[in-house]
């Protein structure tokens, strides 16, 4: 259902509803359409991308999310664009929205670390927050629901808490500019008393019984590098003639398995965060609804941290791989970098603060609400981890997402 | 549509998209020439002349000649034309010498005899000159010399071509034009595409002229008025030399009159009266003079204006330059444009290197691309995922490259170049081009990438050898291209740039309408000024542009800029954009050139390439006053 099938015109009243940004987004769509199945209307202001229409993007994940037509019904889009003011909708459409909105759900971001894209990031989670909660401030809207993230933090070691930090250090861009969200959030919704929640999840991955994800980036990335550069030698070996895989050491033991010497600087830390996407999901979802009147902050986060080490195991054992392994940073003192760990490395050099991570996260306030509703994250076990890769080789890590399942 | 109307229709879309680059006219791929033009050059005879014979024939341009008969008769369907064609255009042109075959089949089935023009008295004339092999009023071979792509001019047929062997002949032919009272053009091998070498009169066509004598111990080179860059170059690299020369397949003598030399070695070898010892000409009085002559008419100054040019040139003496055995070529990449200037700048300034250029991801795709299609995803990949804006190209000795890379460390080296050209379909792999998408660091991506330690690791992802980079040419090709870039030189970036054998390609996709200024090179604010000229008046017009190249000039100081127009030159809708363009751009660039020092718009130096480039780089002159 689009905006074609609400009522039109000035003074328009449309049925009263949550109002989702980032809807067609990764955590976006997986709240949107969690809203959807408990009966909420929601509203999605959306716009094409990639030329792709956001008509288009939607049908697409309404088809992966498998919503029946009543759920569809209650799912609203609205063609717009967060970047601009007044979110580039016409006058009345934006009346009604206005009226129609009692919660605001923002979970649009940019989620990127690169530096040399700052001034988009933080237009996107910065600026773009201060035009939402204009909107906010204007109408009927009860509550503020920000989708923030676990590494608020910063470069703060240790336990982390469920509050607010002033933090000065951050790892990259985003972190800075997420913290810099909150600030502003709690800032401008405490002048103006509406209630907020922020939602601090840490790393997402795909869902722990099927698999199936929209994002392949963070745990994703280092992975697909890994099976990329597998495949480059496993060709060379198959159909060249080898010698370029002799030449940096790579060998198969004829029996399907590879080994390629790439020793990750990963030793040392706590590990990392990591939650499925389905735990994300039904988390917000009961800190939605039972989590208090407002201003809470809540991780939603893993209990246990996984080691990088566990991962590696798991990754060697998916993709056929011996040779890939964790060791401590004075290895390299003794061996220099062979040219594919020079490049595996320069390919994970933005996730490696977060492989000898020091931070862990409190989560006392949200799990005094989950417990209650026996919403517990699941482990990270080899079984969780293939299927999440597996789906991701089927859909050519993202790029046959809507075609691998038909 | 029958098949042969399809056939027809084909080969008539072909031949009318010639560049006219002549670049059949000289052997740049070691494939041989045409075999009836090594014995016969009227353009005609070239597989250029045959795909304007071919449209001429169609539109009823030309009847069917007895000329016309010998040239079609004369292809062996040797298939040199396709390799050579398809190589810098992507064009076919067995087509089109198929179809001129069929085309003949039909006309004699049809019962008809080829006409035979009549000798009139200035043929007559002429033939006694040159011989009567050597001039022509054969309205089929006329054709060939009546217009190219340039798409401001219309056609126009002269009435004689003629091609003399010596300088005296040319003298007896200028002043047999002047008796009988007929304009005369001369022309080297056409590939200004400015639409100067036509005529109504007589073209002069200096192709027999070939002459080259080489004196290695003052490092000159003396050359006739049909030798080609490419002729030229190659003589003298065999001897541990090189000519600063430009196009390849244009006449050297043709080259330097009409515009003057330039390319990325006039940062060290200059522009303009620079490289030229000495030169002969034929006047429009049919007398002879050199430049050396004290009392010769002072070509050597420059005039602000659009004048013509001294005369027929019918030798050039220039410098030859030594050689070293350790000349390498690298990229230097940049993010930004004014980054990119400022570093060929300094490097000029520096001495720092032989050749320079700022190329933009459009001329470095399209040289390395042996398709269009594959150019155009490159140049995605250069700029959109690599972070490659622009790169400055260097040609240097050891010592000049170890300079380099103590200036910056982040340098694409020739071992470098030749992985990404012998790799280059294997760049725009959708999961290599996400994986480098996908690198978050602050740094551009090709800082991660590029450099020795990933090279290997970089050899294997692009698999790079002549099989892969021919997977972007045509099945039927593919064995030609593999053994092609099998050759050390196809991917050596000294060798490339001395013979610009890849430089015609800019044209590839469509006629290159070129800009051509001279700019001050230390004002990057200034040029991209003049960028954004261009770029307003093309996008106003609708016209396909894109950003050439620039090489500094008397040590970054001044510097020469090239900026392209892209049209269909078959279209006159696009001839009428690039009408309307240059109504806006005149007035603008000669405003600019008033305003700003160093500003030279390369159409006040037409014919007057043999100047000393003070005159238009600097525009400064001693008052005569006390």
């Amino acid at each position: 259902m689009d905006k074609k099938s609400l009522p039109a015109g000035k003074a328009a009243k449309w049925p009263p509803g949550v109002l989702v940004t980032g809807g067609l987004g990764f955590l976006g769509s997986h709240a949107a359409m969690a809203l959807v199945r408990e009966g909420l209307h929601v509203y999605l202001v959306a716009r094409s991308q990639n030329g792709m229409s956001a008509r288009r993007r939607l049908d697409l994940l309404l088809d992966w999310f498998r919503l029946n037509t009543e759920e569809s019904a209650r799912l609203h889009l609205l063609e717009g664009d967060l970047d601009h003011a007044g979110f580039a909708l016409d006058a009345n459409t934006r009346d009604s929205l206005a009226k129609a909105v009692t919660e605001i759900l923002h979970c649009a971001s940019d989620t990127s670390f690169s530096e040399r894209r700052r001034p988009q990031i933080e237009k996107t989670n910065v600026a773009n927050l201060d035009r939402l909660l204009d909107f906010a401030e204007a109408g009927p809207c009860r509550f503020f629901h920000h989708i923030s993230t676990a590494f608020v933090a910063g470069k703060e070691t240790g336990p982390c808490p469920e509050s607010f930090r002033k933090t000065e250090a951050f790892t990259n861009v985003y972190e800075e500019t997420k913290y810099r969200a909150e600030e502003r959030l709690i800032e401008r919704c405490t002048t103006r008393n509406i209630p907020f929640t922020i939602y601090r999840p840490s790393i997402v991955y795909g869902h722990s019984r099927t698999g199936r994800t929209l994002r392949f980036n963070a745990l994703y990335y280092p992975m697909r590098t890994l099976a990329f550069f597998r495949d480059v030698y496993e060709r060379d070996i198959v159909e060249g003639n080898g010698k370029k895989a002799v030449a940096m050491g790579v060998t198969t033991d004829g029996g399907g398995r590879l080994y390629m010497p790439i020793r990750l600087d990963a030793a040392g830390g706590t590990g990392l965060n990591l939650i499925p996407v389905d735990y994300f999901t039904r988390a917000f979802v009961v800190l939605r609804k039972h989590a208090g009147d407002g201003n809470g902050i809540f991780h939603i986060v893993n209990s246990r941290q996984t080691e990088v080490k566990e991962l590696v195991a798991f990754a060697n054992r998916f993709f056929g791989i011996d040779g890939f392994r964790v060791v401590p940073s004075e290895d390299f003192a003794e061996s220099a970098r062979n040219g594919l760990e020079t490049l595996f490395d320069r390919c994970v050099e933005t996730y490696r603060p977060y492989m000898k991570e020091s931070r862990t996260f409190q989560d006392d306030n949200a799990r005094a609400c989950l417990n209650r509703h026996r919403v517990v994250c699941p482990d990270l076990d080899y079984r969780t981890f293939s299927l999440c890769m597996q789906y991701a080789v089927q859909t050519d890590w993202g790029s046959k997402l809507f075609h691998a399942e038909t | 549509m029958t098949h042969e109307q399809a056939v027809s229709g084909e080969a008539y879309g072909t031949a009318s998209q010639c560049r006219h680059y002549a670049m059949c006219k000289i052997d740049y791929l070691g494939t041989g020439l045409c075999p009836p033009a090594e014995t016969c050059p009227f353009v005609s005879y070239f597989p250029q002349g045959r795909m304007d014979l071919y449209r001429a024939l169609n539109d009823g341009i030309v009847p069917v000649t007895q000329g016309a008969v010998d040239i079609i008769q004369s292809c062996t369907f040797c298939g040199r034309c396709e390799k050579q064609c398809h190589f810098t255009t992507g064009l076919r042109p067995m087509r089109v010498m198929a179809a001129l075959k069929q085309f003949l089949d039909a006309y004699r089935k049809s019962g008809e005899n080829p006409e035979q023009p009549e000798e009139d008295e200035p043929l007559r004339a002429l033939r006694q000159i040159v011989g009567s092999r050597w001039a022509t009023n054969d309205p089929a071979l006329l054709v060939a010399y009546a217009d190219d792509p340039f798409p401001l001019a219309e056609l126009r047929m002269p009435r004689y071509v003629v091609l003399p062997k010596d300088r005296e002949e040319v003298v007896q032919i200028v002043r047999t034009a002047n008796h009988f009272n007929i304009p005369t053009v001369v022309r080297g091998n056409g590939g200004s595409v400015f639409g100067f070498v036509f005529t109504d009169g007589i073209v002069i066509d200096l192709n027999r002229m070939k002459g080259i004598e080489v004196d290695q111990e003052n490092w000159t080179v003396a050359v006739e008025p049909g030798v080609t860059s490419f002729e030229l170059q190659t003589a003298v690299s065999s001897l541990g030399f090189r000519v600063n020369t430009a196009e390849p397949a244009a006449t050297v003598c043709g080259n330097i009159v009409c515009t003057g030399l330039f390319s990325t070695w006039a940062n060290v070898y200059g522009v303009g009266a620079d490289g030229i010892v000495d030169m002969e000409f034929v006047n429009r009085d049919g007398e002879v003079f050199q430049l050396s002559q004290p009392e010769a008419s002072n070509c050597l100054g420059f005039q602000h204006a659009v004048i013509p040019s001294p005369g027929i040139c019918t030798k050039a003496l220039v410098k030859m330059h030594p050689t070293t055995e350790d000349e390498e070529g690298l990229f230097v990449p940049f993010s930004s444009f004014s980054e990119a200037v400022a570093f060929s700048a300094e490097l000029s300034r520096r001495r720092i290197g032989l050749a320079i250029g700022v190329l933009g991801g459009h001329y470095l795709s399209t040289f390395m691309s042996p398709s269009a299609t594959l150019a155009e995803k490159i140049k995605d990949v250069f700029s959109n995922v690599l972070g490659i804006a622009y790169v400055v190209f260097v040609i240097g000795d050891r010592f000049a490259r170890e300079a380099i890379r103590k200036m910056t460390p982040h340098v694409i080296d020739s071992r470098y170049f030749r992985t990404l050209l012998l790799g280059l379909p294997r760049l725009d792999d959708p999961e290599l081009r996400e994986l480098i998408s996908g690198l978050e660091g602050a740094r551009p991506p090709y800082e991660y990438l590029f450099d020795e330690e990933t090279l290997p690791v970089m050899e294997a992802t692009l698999n790079s050898c002549p099989e892969t980079l021919a997977e972007a040419t045509p099945p039927d090709l593919r064995d030609f291209y593999i053994e092609l870039y099998s050759q050390p030189h196809m991917t050596d970036l000294v060798w490339l740039n001395m013979f610009r054998i890849i430089s015609a390609r800019m044209s590839r996709h469509k006629h290159m309408f070129a800009f051509l200024v001279y700019v001050p090179g230390d004002r990057v604010e200034v040029i991209e000024q003049i960028i954004d000229l261009f770029v307003r008046v093309a996008d106003r017009w609708d016209i396909s542009h894109d950003y050439g190249f620039l090489t500094p000039i008397d040590l970054g100081k001044r510097a020469i800029l090239e900026y392209d127009y892209y049209i269909d030159h078959t279209d006159p809708r696009e001839a009428a954009k690039v009408r309307h363009g240059m109504e806006e751009l005149e007035p603008t660039l000669d405003r600019m050139s008033a305003e700003w020092k160093g500003v030279t718009w390369l159409k006040y130096i037409f014919s007057q390439g043999c100047a000393r480039k003070e005159g238009y780089l600097y525009g400064q002159k001693i008052s005569s006053g006390r």
